[in-house]
């Protein structure tokens, strides 16, 4: 039997159901999990997700009302006396500063150098993807061991900085590059960036390979020059990429905290020049050394309670800004 | 369907069968070979111990191997956690339920965690633990409300770690003044030397510099007036002790602000500064950096001649662990009650830092022979075990700083000190 209209066989003798087939709404209705079979594979994830973010971030909400130490049962209800203390804690409004100072610096190196780097890696050269491993290599590394190496490298008496700054006739620049207050922050700003600039670099190469050559040619055939081509055609078209840049680098800076503490410690030596909101919040939850078992776990969940709706907040905010430029230029 | 196998005829449902015996067998077997498992496991009692000194891992080492042949059906093993992660690990294993069978909390937290009250993370040793033949100091740190938490591994003496050579290049004798410490910095600095290794960066240097300092001004009298409310860090002759740390700092390392307490410690044990802050444990550390090291203990010198002053704290307090099984806390106590003898205190004298037991006096190390002299002279206890001078770690920790930026005075550092003191006219 042949359907009217060509040689294929007709509907009843198909081995399956076609979409709108009568046959199939007689069907059982499937249950919900039978129709959705991908929520089985995320559900293991999403369970530990569950445990290990979504039940402590609630938690820590709790328990940032509480005047509790972190040893023994948890103290008495102060409900929001942690939050009323932090808008006065010097040493919170230093590290919420520092922390700005850190994401406007390397905010600034990111749409700088290395969208500069990511430009200069997007021409074709033999060794390009030599110098592309070379800059993403810091990002792979061990924070803490980055940390330590730069430590031992900085260090006035141990480091190799300076002598080899002496060594080559410049020995005026000699400093003690993490014990002077002056120089401490900007030593975080330049490690932190050497760190994170690698990622920077690959999400502008992403973004530029999908730039058109034929915007770009069409632009310099028109008569612009390379830095209006830049301004007007690729800069616009890598927004994407800026986006996502700008959203990961803020809340990368914000929580930051291994490398800063093998740099500045625990307290952010020296006298605090270093000292950011992800190493404060670590101090109060957990001492600051051996010696020092003082600790205020409630005060710290405060800070990081602070700090997640700040966080929260700020990334939706830029990311709808951002979003909203996005839509603009294109 | 069937495919050939070594010449046979298999078909896939005989695969299928045999999978299953395999299985089945398996299921049946494990449970023996987990009883002949769980035989060979009942010989010995596997416990877990955790130290805050990776340094003192071979000695630790030592002593856990003497008690462990003394007791062959308990087996030790040794953790040994870097000093300013400990009390984080820790912490968090309480939370978690999961710390060492012998639980070592840090000195002072047994009195702030019974006086915090709830359930303790660590079991009730009276009767079980004699510490009548441990110091004074050591007993009143495990002892509360007349029950028994524990024992202290060692005790330790903070001073002046003195590199015997560069003393004896330049012609120098050790320092028993202030006037003498800082005519010695500055011949140590004309003659091209570092007087003072400090690492400040994470105070705890600067720590144990003030309250050394302090202590020399105050005496042992003096200071039970400090914690009565009777005298105060404010005074002009305790402010001097604040005037001489800044007085000090042309004579400390070059970046000493973010020089690290370990990197301090390698600074000084290589024979590249004179002097610096150190403990009874530190020199363990200094001899596994440089085992050449000619190194000696004196007392932080005074502000006139008889005053010099030492400090003397305690190592990890060893209780054990409540989340133990009963079987576990049976053999932890054991390790517990035996470190409170004379004869494990022995070894620890010899082997690690200053013995808690009253009737261990000698040691083969003249380091500990150095520091029990040093410490007649007038001997105080660490200022954060005692309750109304505990804060005073936190107030270091957060204005040593301003000291070496500017951003406070002597005066202004001696206020924030006092500030951090509660007096309790009954101590």
């Amino acid at each position: 039997m042949r359907s009217p209209g060509g040689n294929s066989p007709s509907r009843a003798a198909l081995p399956f159901t076609l979409p709108g087939d009568s046959a199939g709404l007689h069907q059982p209705k499937r249950r919900s999990w039978e129709r959705r079979p991908h929520l089985w594979f995320i559900l293991p994830a999403l369970v530990a997700y569950g445990i290990l973010f979504i039940y402590p971030t609630i938690r820590s909400f709790y328990l940032s009302l509480f005047d509790w130490t972190g040893i023994g049962p948890i103290g008495k209800m102060v409900w929001l006396a942690n939050f009323k203390e932090l808008l006065h804690d010097e040493r919170f409004r230093k590290a919420a500063w520092n922390s700005t100072k850190l994401f406007a610096v390397i905010f600034v190196l990111q749409n700088t150098v290395s969208l500069g780097l990511a430009m200069m890696l997007n021409r074709r050269s033999p060794m390009t993807h030599v110098y592309r491993a070379i800059i993403f290599l810091p990002v792979v590394m061990s924070a803490v061991a980055t940390g330590i190496i730069w430590v031992l490298m900085l260090d006035p008496i141990i480091g190799i900085v300076n002598p080899v700054l002496r060594d080559i006739g410049l020995g005026s620049l000699q400093q003690e590059w993490q014990a002077d207050p002056k120089w401490a922050m900007k030593m975080v700003y330049l490690v932190q960036f050497w760190q994170w600039n690698g990622m920077a670099v690959v999400l502008y190469l992403a973004g530029l390979q999908n730039v058109p050559e034929d915007l770009r040619h069409a632009a310099l055939i028109d008569g612009a020059k390379r830095w209006q081509v830049f301004r007007d055609v690729t800069f616009p078209m890598l927004a994407p990429a800026f986006t996502i840049v700008t959203a990961l680098s803020f809340i990368l800076i914000f929580r930051a905290f291994d490398l800063i503490y093998v740099l500045g410690g625990s307290t952010g030596a020296p006298d605090g020049a270093t000292l950011v909101i992800g190493v404060l919040i670590y101090g109060e939850a957990f001492g600051t050394s051996s010696f020092n078992a003082a600790t205020r776990m409630s005060y710290a969940m405060a800070e990081g309670v602070t700090l997640f709706v700040f966080l929260a907040g700020m990334s939706g905010l830029l990311i709808r800004v951002l979003g909203r430029r996005e839509e603009a230029l294109h | 369907m069937s495919e050939s196998f070594l010449g046979t005829r298999v078909s896939r449902r005989s695969i299928v069968k045999g999978m299953g015996g395999v299985a089945a067998a398996s299921a049946l077997g494990a449970p023996l070979a987990l009883r002949t498992r769980g035989a060979a496991a009942q010989d010995k009692v596997e416990l877990t111990i955790w130290g805050n000194h990776p340094e003192w891992k071979d000695p630790m080492e030592e002593i856990l191997t003497a008690f462990m042949e003394a007791n062959p059906d308990i087996s030790i093993q040794l953790t040994e956690i870097p000093g300013p992660d400990y009390n984080a690990k820790l912490q968090t294993a309480i939370t978690g339920g999961q710390p060492s069978d012998i639980l070592g909390d840090l000195e002072g937290n047994i009195l702030v965690r019974v006086a915090a009250g709830g359930e303790l993370p660590f079991i009730d040793l009276t009767g079980k633990v004699d510490i009548s033949g441990l110091t004074e100091t050591a007993r009143t740190q495990v002892e509360v409300d007349g029950k028994v938490y524990g024992c202290p591994l060692a005790a330790y003496t903070v001073g002046l770690a003195i590199q015997n050579p560069i003393f004896e290049k330049h012609g120098l004798t050790p320092p028993s003044t202030w006037d003498e410490l800082l005519s010695v910095c500055q011949a140590l600095k004309d003659a091209g030397e570092t007087p003072i290794v400090l690492g400040a960066k994470d105070w705890v240097h600067p720590y144990f510099m003030y309250i050394g300092l302090a202590s020399s001004v105050l005496g042992p009298d003096g200071f039970a007036a400090l914690r009565r409310g009777e005298r105060q860090l404010t005074e002009p002759e305790v402010v001097a002790a604040a005037q001489l740390l800044l007085d000090l700092q042309p004579y400390y390392n070059a970046g000493f602000e973010a020089t690290d307490y370990v990197t301090a410690k390698a600074i000084f044990a290589n024979g590249r500064g004179a002097m610096m802050v150190a403990g009874t444990a530190d020199f363990t550390g200094f001899r596994q950096v440089n085992p050449e090291a000619d190194l000696s203990f004196i007392a932080w010198p005074g502000p006139e001649a008889g005053k010099s002053a030492t400090t003397t704290g305690l190592e990890l307090l060893y209780t054990v662990s409540r989340f133990s099984s009963p079987e576990k806390q049976e053999a932890a106590t054991k390790f517990v009650a035996w470190l409170a003898t004379k004869e494990a205190q022995q070894l620890v004298s010899d082997k690690i830092a200053l013995p808690v037991h009253k009737e261990v006096t000698e040691s083969d190390d003249p380091i500990r022979a150095q520091t029990v002299a040093a410490s007649q002279g007038g001997d105080v206890a660490v200022w954060y075990d005692l309750p109304e001078v505990s804060d005073s770690v936190t107030a270091v920790q957060n204005n040593q700083g301003g000291l070496w930026t500017g951003r406070l005075t002597a005066e202004q550092f001696a206020q924030e000190m006092q500030a951090a003191v509660k007096p309790n006219p009954d101590a």
